[in-house]
């Protein structure tokens, strides 16, 4: 596929084919070039069977322009070779396409062919003296000898085949031949429908990965000042109230806890707590929960980065108050309550008794 | 020099009969055409270069009738000469 293939790769592969030698072969093919120049010479037309014609034509005196000066210039009379395939070569080279024929076009048909698209050519049009011929009318571009000219004009004749595929590649088969009856006009009409119906779509994906990407943004917002969140929330349910807390308030802080946990690990918060049990209970389920909860979960053996010296404050609890809390409340962070604990000699299920005395030590960074 | 002095000649100067060079130029030609069919480019030297072009579809007008159609896209055999040949006919 897209090799150069040279005289002797030529003679090689002719000699495989038939029984001659290699070296036979090679002046075999050597003669038959040879005779096609002699013929030209002699005769101005060479015709082979299966392969084509090459022929020899004049080409009149013409004027040109030369593109940097602009200044007119004559392209002397001279002689052209063209090369007109037969139609076994033809059929034979063209089979990806053979099943198209020209269709006939309404009148709004608008072209909507990309001519700019990358096309596997394996030659660039070096003789640009083809499309010239005076007398004949330029609308139908030719690459190969005028003979072809006459085959092109006798396709008008419309079959009911559309075409599907606006192929650009050799490869590209159509997939659709059948359907005698479409209407060709609604057909072309279609294919500018398609093209924006697809730019829509890509539209609205692009549109749609923003909003998520806008959402993933906001919950990695979430995750980092969820301490700062909930703290927040605490702060506005406790101030102003006596120390003593209802058990809506134990309830509310409870949710914001469970809230704050959850951000934490990114699970769906729980929005109603189906039982509530008794106040001290709540307690223990909160911390255990909390622990369970958070992947940073806090437990006894996290009094490893402060070292407890000495004591800031004692601490007589209160009803409904938990360790996490009183941490807060003495070190501005929840986090810490398991130096409390430790410092009090307090063990899981970290019981808190109203009345109860708790020593808060004073915290120094190992 | 039609296609039957053609073959005269080659079996002339390849000392064949005309028959074996008849069957001869037929596989070579069906070689050939087997690779342009490919899109292989056959160069010969002081000759000229064969080979495939694509072309796309185009819209054209039947210039009587004024109908507009659709070409198809095809694949078409392409030779082009060399320089040297060029100048044998300048």
């Amino acid at each position: 596929m897209n090799e150069k293939l040279n005289h002797p790769d030529l003679s090689a592969l002719f000699a495989k084919e038939t029984a001659m030698s290699g070296a036979k072969a090679e002046t075999f093919t050597k003669a038959l070039f040879d005779i096609i120049v002699e013929g030209l010479e002699q005769d101005g037309i060479v015709k082979i069977n299966g392969l084509g014609t090459f022929k020899i034509t004049e080409v009149a005196d013409r004027y040109s322009v030369n593109v940097n000066t602009g200044e007119k210039f004559e392209i002397k009379g001279h002689k052209k070779i063209s090369f007109t395939p037969a139609d076994t070569l033809k059929e034979s080279v063209n089979r990806p396409f053979a099943m198209f024929e020209p269709v006939e076009v309404d009148e709004n048909y608008q072209e909507e062919i990309d001519n700019d698209a990358d096309v596997p050519t394996s030659s660039i049009e070096e003789n640009k003296e083809i499309a010239v011929p005076d007398d004949t009318v330029p609308v139908l571009e030719e690459t190969t000898g005028n003979v072809a000219d006459e085959t092109i004009r006798e396709e008008y004749v419309t079959e009911e085949t559309p075409i599907e595929e606006r192929g650009k590649e050799e490869e590209n088969i159509p997939q659709d031949v059948a359907a005698a009856d479409t209407d060709d006009a609604t057909e072309k009409k279609e294919t500018p429908v398609r093209k924006s119906k697809k730019i829509l779509r890509f539209a609205f994906y692009l549109v749609l990965g923003f909003v998520c990407g806008f959402f993933v943004v906001k919950m990695l917002g979430r995750n980092h000042s969820a301490d700062d969140l909930s703290a927040e929330m605490v702060e506005k349910n406790t101030s102003g109230k006596d120390v003593v807390a209802a058990t809506d308030n134990e309830q509310a802080i409870a949710v914001e806890e469970i809230a704050d946990s959850a951000f934490a690990t990114g699970t769906e918060p729980i929005t109603a707590i189906e039982s509530a049990p008794a106040n001290d209970e709540y307690a223990f389920i909160m911390l255990d929960e909390l622990a369970a909860r958070s992947d940073r979960s806090i437990t006894a053996a996290d009094t490893a980065l402060y070292a407890a010296t000495g004591k800031i404050a004692t601490h007589v609890v209160v009803e409904n108050e938990r360790l996490a809390k009183i941490s807060y409340d003495y070190y501005g962070s929840r986090k810490l309550w398991p130096y409390i604990a430790k410092h009090n000699k307090l063990e899981a299920p970290y019981g808190l008794a109203v009345g109860m005395k708790l020593e808060i030590p004073a915290l120094m960074p190992k | 020099m039609n296609n039957k002095n053609f073959i005269a000649e080659l079996s002339k100067r390849c000392g064949m009969t005309v028959a074996e060079t008849s069957a001869s130029v037929d596989t070579f030609v069906n070689v050939v055409t087997e690779r342009l069919k490919d899109g292989d480019q056959i160069n010969i030297s002081s000759f000229g270069v064969l080979e495939t072009k694509m072309c796309k579809e185009r819209l054209s007008v039947n210039p009587k009738t004024g109908q507009r159609f659709l070409v198809p896209p095809k694949i078409q055999p392409v030779f082009r000469p060399s320089s040297k040949l060029k100048d044998k006919f300048k």
